[in-house]
């Protein structure tokens, strides 16, 4: 099963390297196709994992490098296999968005993202320290590619940053592999890379206490880099701003993830000592990256760098939960019972939702951006709050967008909050103050976010005229929904697009929102739509608003396009591809916020697994044990 | 004089039964390969011009079947009957392995060089495929000696003819170069070599591989005959780290490479690096394994400064052949990691890893000849702008490439390093501190690698390139690509096989015996 | 001084010399003919060395140095010939097309 859903994509990626055919939407369908077949099986693992039972599921193993004790053994446990489920909607997600905007070099742009998504799923599922070292690398040279191709004006440098930043962290940790490799060997008594093996083995006899601290810091280096944490967080920014919007979306998404993925699997359980003496400095980093994203993100004039630095915010959220997890079960005595019975799991469960909801949010947020870039060739927030109102003039994305932002700030009822909030009740357990600070920066979260949906949705606070706004609402949507439809209905003429956008908006029709009955005639324009989708095609309007077409030469360019941007100018709601990507993912992150029992069970298990993982292998117990002993 | 000294050299009756019974069978390769040079001159003699062509097939097939001819010849030998020919050639399960690469690499190198010859006007006549095999069969010799003077008669016979493959190009001032300076640079290591295994000779009484091991085994080497074994072993390692271009003395290697034709560069940077260092596998871990303090601080340092230097230098490259050359350079050092660390794993470790460099080189090689120009154009790393758009396949296959010879997995060239690594971090100590250096190296020889992808995906050239009009390679040379990177990735995945094989040809180093007991 | 020390001496200096030359030179024929010297002198030694230890292995040797040193003798000189043809003169530091 694992191992399907792993090479999949791979077998995808493969027919499209050597497809006759040079019709890029052979391409679009093949890996749509691969994808929706991997997503299919995530989802199926998902349901089918069975919550609550401890180790790993679905395993498979089989021999491979036997001289040096290297096999194939992949498996997933409750944290594993929310990453695996998240990695394969993330990657359906992309497929989808980058249906028009990718026009140049399509064929390669595809085997990329398919490589990609069988990095990311093998990462998550390998259980064989080889075999995961070269998924972890694997992921490495088509992001840098994603990036240093399709990506915006100054994309070779942020591809040479990012390939460089991973590679130097991949490579500590090839070196903390090949060390743990030679010091386990006489605890597991041979030589081993299973990574079950070495865990179980280190159970009873800890590891040598400096060697703890040296690889800790090695593979934590390695994780740190890709998390990112402060201060190895500089890649991001710049890997963020150039990269395509579905390269954002699974660089946030998911491959961020690994870092925090790696911190889990590696170095809490098998390094618990150093996890623990270490864990004021992990905390330490992580407070300082929460607090610095958001400050950074406060001054951003970019969105997609905005979003970027919130996600380095997020992601110390994470390494806090995981860390005070930690830190709570170090200088405790007494019996194992109390102190699982003590230990910090909210922490471990908010960090390990945190990294879910992150990955539905600003997955999400990335997607809207790359919307509105879409239309306007700016991600400038100035920009655009000077020339235009988008809310004005795509309610339906408008709507979705302050969905991922409100959820990103963390209002309660989306998937952001619940995360958030267990890991700063787990922090409020270590010290009330961290608590303090983390909450603090919530309140900048809102600031940054809540100021960017206003500027760049609502235009210049100064002169706003309703009577204006509504003439011109109301004047121009159907036009601009009726090139929504032309736009539809000329690019993708083969697929059923036209019928399905109208049925789309007619929904939206039924449900109208609060902003566009603000702004007046969303809802009409909904129905607009499905008269003007039927008929026949404005002529005027498809100049303006075809973006998709002419714009890959332009790509980079940060000036925005005059013609889009003129006051009063068209330009179309969310089409197909997007519309079937935003609203599920919107839909999800509510539901998760409402629901999050449903996620939290699968970590649960995970959680007290870890503590007693982490609780026996110390060095600390084997020492009370054997002074109990004597 | 002569007379006293016969007198001295008693020959035993069982001596003499030995001379009745020569193994022939067990140099199957040397047989193939080396005749295959008397067939090939003949073969263009008799040719008409028109069919001149066959003769590459001709030479591919000669040197396909002796490295092939390993399987099937007397081989591989164990005990005290591994050594052959009075004990002057190894054959062992080792013998067999560098068959494999040393044979096969040349055979994939005369396939693809009628498509790059003919490109740059020059008709592939019997004499250069004639050198080719007469490289091949004394690199594969080299890798066979187990006894200095047959080591040193393959290493010439090898060195030989690569000075005239280099300055094979009439009409080049740069081949011309490159073959005066191979010559005379080599000739001089050469003589280097010489004089150490003279010094040797002095003190131990013997140039057979077995009797010197046995003597410094056995004999605490003390007085002037220790100085005579360490100037011997120091002047051995000039000879050394000259052949397989360590820095310091690497000068000449980029200018050598550059020069020479592509494929024969090819031909140097792989069959020549391969055969040198695994005749030393045979020599330091072996012969020298008794007095091993004393070689492996010099290579130790060595092996610090070849990466460090080689990587650097290759970063401020613009002619891709001599990026590969300073690669090249790089690599021998993390090549030499693998006899300073000095155990089992290593050893394995190191015979797998040329396997990986073998096929990785090739791989990239093969690539700079299919996009060459008739006047040596397109060799320019600025000229691989956009190669993805002209020839999506080769800049495809120069990734794979170049991300094997960077360690990036799944491809052999991250196993290969793995191997190394973990066998310096196994002999722990200050070789922990090599393992360190190489990696802080990979990441810069990654930086320069990389450099040379981007190019190839992301830029766009200045100007329509001299070679963009080069059509897709000949089918041989398609052959060859194929080949390398199947090899490239397949040994990687299926890494398993090679390092089991690697393993069993492994064991064979530092036992060399002699057959004392007659 | 035992003839084995002196013929030592002897077979050092000739190499130093044979060695000097090539590095200090830059006449290619020259540095040639310094190779040539250093071979010898590796000769000189194996002889030597061949008579004190009483075997034949050092005679042997030698004359495969030199059956190998009149091989590379013609190749150089070819070369050398050839570079010269196109450059009509003779100095080490013209062959700079490359830039080591």
């Amino acid at each position: 099963m694992l191992s399907a859903m792993t090479y999949i994509p791979l077998i995808g990626a493969v027919i499209i390297a050597i497809l006759p055919s040079r019709n890029p939407n052979a391409y679009r369908w093949i890996a749509l196709l691969t994808t929706g077949i991997n997503f299919a099986l995530s989802l199926y693992t998902t349901l089918t994992f069975v919550r609550g039972q401890a180790g790993y599921q679905f395993e498979e193993k089989a021999r491979w490098i036997d001289s040096i004790g290297a096999g194939y053994h992949m498996g997933v446990d409750g944290v594993s296999v929310l990453m695996v489920q998240l990695n394969g909607l993330l990657f359906l997600i992309a497929i989808l968005v980058s249906w028009y905007p990718i026009q140049k070099r399509v064929r390669e742009y595809y085997v990329a993202i398919l490589l990609l998504n069988v990095g990311l799923v093998g990462v998550f599922c390998a259980l064989d320290f080889f075999l995961f070292y070269i998924f972890w690398e694997l992921v490495l040279i088509p992001m840098a590619i994603l990036i240093g191709v399709w990506g915006g004006a100054n994309r070779v440098y942020a591809a040479y940053k990012f390939f460089i930043y991973t590679l130097v962290g991949s490579l500590l940790m090839l070196v903390a592999i090949i060390a743990l490799y030679f010091q386990a060997q006489p605890l597991v008594g041979r030589f081993t890379l299973d990574i079950v093996e070495i865990t179980n083995a280190t159970a009873n006899r800890p590891l040598d206490y400096t060697f703890q601290i040296l690889a800790f810091l090695a593979f934590g280096s390695a994780f740190a880099i890709k998390v990112p944490l402060w201060p190895f967080h500089t890649w991001l920014p710049d890997a963020h701003t150039e990269a395509p919007t579905a390269g954002s979306v699974i660089l946030a998404g998911t491959m961020l993830k690994m870092g925090c993925y790696g911190f889990i699997r590696f170095n809490l359980p098998l390094f618990p000592d150093a996890s623990k003496d270490l864990a004021p400095l992990m905390i330490g980093l992580a407070i300082i990256a929460i607090i610095y994203g958001a400050m950074v993100a406060l001054v951003q004039p970019d969105m997609k760098k905005l979003v970027a630095y919130s996600s380095v915010s997020h992601m110390g959220f994470v390494i806090l939960g995981l860390f005070t997890f930690a830190y709570g079960l170090g200088g405790q005595s007494g019996r194992t019972t109390d102190r699982l019975l003590l230990a910090n799991t909210q922490a471990f469960e908010g960090a390990v939702f945190v990294m879910f909801a992150h990955g539905l949010l600003t997955g999400g947020l990335f997607l809207g951006v790359g919307v509105v870039y879409e239309r306007l060739h700016t991600r400038d927030i100035k920009t655009i709050q000077n020339t235009t109102r988008v809310a004005s003039r795509m309610p339906v994305y408008s709507t979705v967008f302050m969905i991922f932002a409100m959820g990103s700030l963390g209002l309660p009822g989306i998937s952001g909050f619940v995360g958030e909030f267990l890991v700063m009740q787990g922090a409020f357990r270590v010290n009330g103050w961290l608590a303090f600070a983390t909450s603090f920066v919530i309140i900048f979260a809102a600031i940054y976010l809540l100021w960017m949906y206003q500027r760049v949705f609502f235009g210049k606070v100064g002169d706003y005229d309703p009577a204006v706004a509504l003439s011109h609402g109301a004047g121009h949507h159907d036009e601009s929904h009726g090139t929504l439809a032309a736009d539809n209905a000329a690019t993708n003429q083969s697929g059923p697009a036209a019928g399905a956008d109208n049925t789309f908006h007619g929904e939206h029709g039924k449900h109208p929102t609060p902003d566009s009955e603000k702004f007046g005639g969303g809802g009409a324009a909904g129905i607009d739509t499905n008269r003007v989708g039927t008929d026949s095609l404005p002529e005027k309007g498809s100049t303006h608003a075809v973006p998709a077409k002419g714009h890959d030469t332009g790509h980079g360019k940060h000036h925005p396009d005059p013609d889009v941007l003129a006051n009063g100018a068209k330009f179309p709601d969310l089409n197909l591809p997007e519309g079937l990507a935003l609203i599920p993912l919107a839909i999800l992150s509510i539901l998760v916020g409402i629901f999050p029992a449903w996620v939290l069970d699968f970590l649960t298990t995970s959680g007290s697994q870890l503590t007693i993982t982490m609780v026996e292998h110390s060095n600390t117990l084997a020492e009370i044990a054997r002074t109990v002993g004597k | 004089m002569i007379s006293s000294i016969l007198a001295q050299v008693t020959i035993t009756q069982a001596d003499l039964d030995k001379l009745g019974k020569v193994e022939w069978g067990a140099l199957w390769p040397a047989w193939l390969a080396g005749g295959g040079v008397l067939i090939v001159l003949l073969a263009d003699l008799v040719l008409p011009k028109t069919q001149r062509w066959l003769l590459s097939w001709v030479s591919f097939v000669l040197l396909a079947l002796a490295a092939a001819s390993s399987f099937w010849m007397d081989m591989p030998r164990t005990g005290s009957n591994a050594t052959v020919f009075q004990n002057m050639i190894a054959a062992d399960e080792m013998s067999r392995f560098l068959a494999i690469i040393v044979l096969g690499v040349a055979a994939l190198i005369v396939l693809a060089s009628p498509d790059y010859l003919s490109r740059i006007g020059i008709e592939a006549t019997g004499e250069y495929y004639a050198l080719v095999m007469a490289a091949a069969t004394g690199m594969w010799l080299l890798t066979v000696a187990a006894h200095f003077m047959v080591f040193f008669v393959a290493l010439e016979l090898f060195s030989l003819a690569l000075y005239i493959l280099c300055g094979f190009l009439p009409r080049s001032i740069r081949s011309h170069e490159s073959g005066f300076k191979y010559f005379l640079l080599s000739s001089f290591a050469s003589a280097f070599l010489l004089y150490g295994i003279a010094l040797i000779f002095g003190a131990t009484g013997s140039t057979e591989y077995g009797k010197i091991q046995a003597y410094l085994a056995d004999n605490n080497i003390a007085g002037n005959n220790g100085i005579l074994v360490l100037f011997g072993v120091a002047m051995i390692t000039v000879g050394f780290a000259f052949k397989i271009s360590a820095v310091p003395f690497h000068m000449w290697t980029p200018d050598v490479y550059e020069g020479a034709p592509t494929p024969i560069t090819a031909l140097m940077a792989i069959g020549t690096k391969a055969a040198i260092v695994a005749a030393f596998l045979r020599v330091y871990p072996g012969v020298f394994g008794p007095i091993s303090d004393q070689w492996k601080p010099i290579l130790f340092v060595l092996a610090i400064v070849t990466m460090i230097g080689g990587n650097l230098l290759a970063v401020s490259q613009f002619n891709i052949k001599r990026l590969l050359s300073y690669s090249a350079v790089a690599h021998a050092g993390y090549l030499m990691i693998g006899l300073v660390a000095d155990n089992t794993l290593s050893r394995s470790g190191l015979l797998f890893y040329l396997l990986g460099y073998t096929v990785m080189t090739l791989a990239a090689f093969a690539v700079v000849m299919a996009v060459e120009g008739p006047q040596g154009e397109g060799l320019q790393i600025s000229d691989y702008a956009g190669l993805h758009k002209r020839h999506p396949w080769l800049a495809g296959i120069m990734t794979i490439a170049l991300l094997s010879l960077a360690g990036i997995p799944p491809t052999v060239g991250f196993f290969g390093k793995a191997f190394i690594f973990g066998a310096a971090i196994q002999s722990g100590g200050w070789n922990i501190a090599l393992a360190l250096v190489g990696i802080v190296t990979s990441v810069i020889a990654a930086y320069y690698y990389f450099r040379i992808i981007i190019q190839m995906y992301t830029a766009q050239p200045a100007s329509e390139p001299a070679t963009a009009r080069i059509g897709r390679p000949a089918a041989s040379l398609g052959f060859v690509l194929a080949v390398a990177v199947i090899g490239t990735l397949g040994l990687g995945i299926l890494a398993n096989f090679a390092l089991d094989w690697a393993n069993q040809a492994a064991a064979v180093i530092g036992q060399i015996t002699t057959n004392r007991g007659s | 001084m035992s003839s084995i020390t002196i013929a030592m001496v002897v077979s050092a200096l000739v190499f130093t010399i044979g060695a000097c030359g090539v590095l200090l030179r830059r006449n290619p024929l020259v540095q040639f003919m310094s190779i040539e010297l250093m071979l010898n002198a590796v000769n000189l030694a194996f002889i030597s060395f061949g008579g004190a230890n009483g075997s034949a292995e050092g005679q042997v040797f030698v004359l495969m140095v030199l059956t190998v040193a009149a091989a590379e003798a013609v190749i150089g000189l070819g070369i050398i010939v050839a570079m010269f043809r196109r450059r009509r003169r003779m100095d080490v530091d013209d062959i700079k097309v490359m830039e080591g």
